[in-house]
């Protein structure tokens, strides 16, 4: 009796270890694997989206997907599918001065590429996304071509905002962004 | 024979609980594993490696399930603030003065000093005044100080004497303060730039 006792506690030790083991190295994967489907459940690939309001203690930060959201930045999102084809990110104007990124994460919660003020400034521009095999011709008009290690890339926009007057106006800006395949941007741009 | 298999029954049910319960404690443990690791600097917690590719299986799965997406040290810097300066944790009763020098930023860069709810998934915190950080944008309304620093109050709530632009609302029972830093200097990241100073003052 006391044998079987001891049997089935080492049972349950070694599964907790076994299992803790599997959480640790799966957990990246698993949560950015759940982090695309909540956004595909809301929006399709290639296609960016913005939080609708600048966070307060009203909103749960789950409700967006977020942990740790600030009040003086407004958020976009976006899936990209590389697989097929590039995408192109045609970035309208920004103030000048005022902070925006797109940060751009692998399959494996790696950050591998930014556009933003810092890099980029505050014109319109043409980025070309591209995934890791891609080996085609990139169009005249395209400002920069920027690279990813895997053919999903996740690409978090932030813009700053001040404050609720500043909201607007940082708004409109974000919404000045459109993503295309790099198929539609040939055909809209002849090229 | 038959308590034997019984006994096969009961290891592999057990064995299949541990499982399970690895994955309900993973979650728990790795959020306490974030919240230790980083560098200490004046009670601020400071965690570079987000976002990296070249981190130990634990630091990544730390990372993913506490700070998804968080940009790359280069890029921005986070600290957690978790106590004071003489060394003791924040408490919802504590009043602070949290005082930094203009944090040295890349161009286009900005900073704040965000009041959150300490507990998952770190909510805003709820306020009179609709405040939730000091950056910035708004840190030319602090009360000016002969020294140039930046100085405001911290505390769930505001001490009589205290001006509105001055203060900071904090959770009354699990106060954390972000400190971030977008476009940081190397000397933020390298740790050589004086984190702000929490102070408890009653």
């Amino acid at each position: 009796m006391k044998a079987n006792i001891l049997k089935g506690l080492a049972a349950f030790v070694a599964a907790f270890l076994l299992g803790s083991v599997y959480q640790v190295y799966s957990m990246p994967e698993r949560v950015i694997a759940q982090t695309h489907q909540d956004l595909l459940d809301r929006q399709k690939y290639n296609e960016i989206a913005f939080t609708e309001v600048m966070f307060d203690a009203s909103i749960d930060p789950r409700s967006e997907g977020f942990t740790a959201p600030q009040n003086d930045t407004l958020y976009g999102a976006a899936l990209f599918d590389l697989r097929k084809e590039p995408v192109v990110i045609m970035q309208g104007r920004v103030d000048k001065g005022r902070y925006w990124v797109h940060e751009l994460v692998n399959e494996r919660n790696e950050v591998v590429s930014y556009i933003g003020a810092y890099t980029d400034g505050f014109e319109p521009k043409n980025y070309l996304l591209v995934g890791k095999n891609f080996s085609g011709i990139v169009p005249d008009s395209i400002d920069r071509v920027v690279e990813t290690n895997t053919d999903i890339a996740w690409d978090l926009y932030r813009i700053y905002a001040s404050d609720k007057n500043d909201f607007k106006k940082a708004d409109a800006q974000r919404r000045d962004i459109q993503v295309l395949t790099l198929s539609e941007y040939r055909d809209r741009h002849n090229n | 024979m038959k308590v034997n298999a019984i006994s096969m029954f009961s290891i592999v049910l057990l064995s299949l609980a541990g499982f399970i319960a690895a994955s309900a404690a993973a979650p728990i443990w790795l959020k306490v594993y974030w919240l230790l690791d980083g560098e200490d600097n004046n009670g601020w917690l400071t965690n570079t490696s987000y976002g990296r590719s070249d981190n130990s299986a634990l630091r990544n799965a730390s990372n993913a399930n506490m700070a998804m997406g968080a940009h790359l040290a280069e890029h921005a810097i986070y600290t957690l603030g978790l106590k004071d300066s003489d060394g003791n944790t924040l408490t919802g009763d504590g009043v602070y003065r949290i005082t930094l020098s203009p944090p040295p930023l890349k161009p286009f860069g900005f900073w704040s000093v965000t009041s959150y709810d300490g507990g998952f998934p770190l909510p805003l915190v709820d306020n009179p005044l609709d405040k939730y950080a000091i950056n910035s944008g708004n840190q030319h309304q602090l009360s000016p100080r002969e020294d140039r620093q930046l100085s405001f109050i911290y505390s769930a709530e505001k001490p009589e004497d205290i001006k509105d632009e001055d203060w900071l609302p904090a959770h009354p029972g699990n106060p954390m303060p972000i400190f971030r830093a977008y476009n940081p200097q190397p000397s933020i990241i390298e740790g050589r730039w004086q984190m702000p100073i929490i102070e408890r003052i009653n």
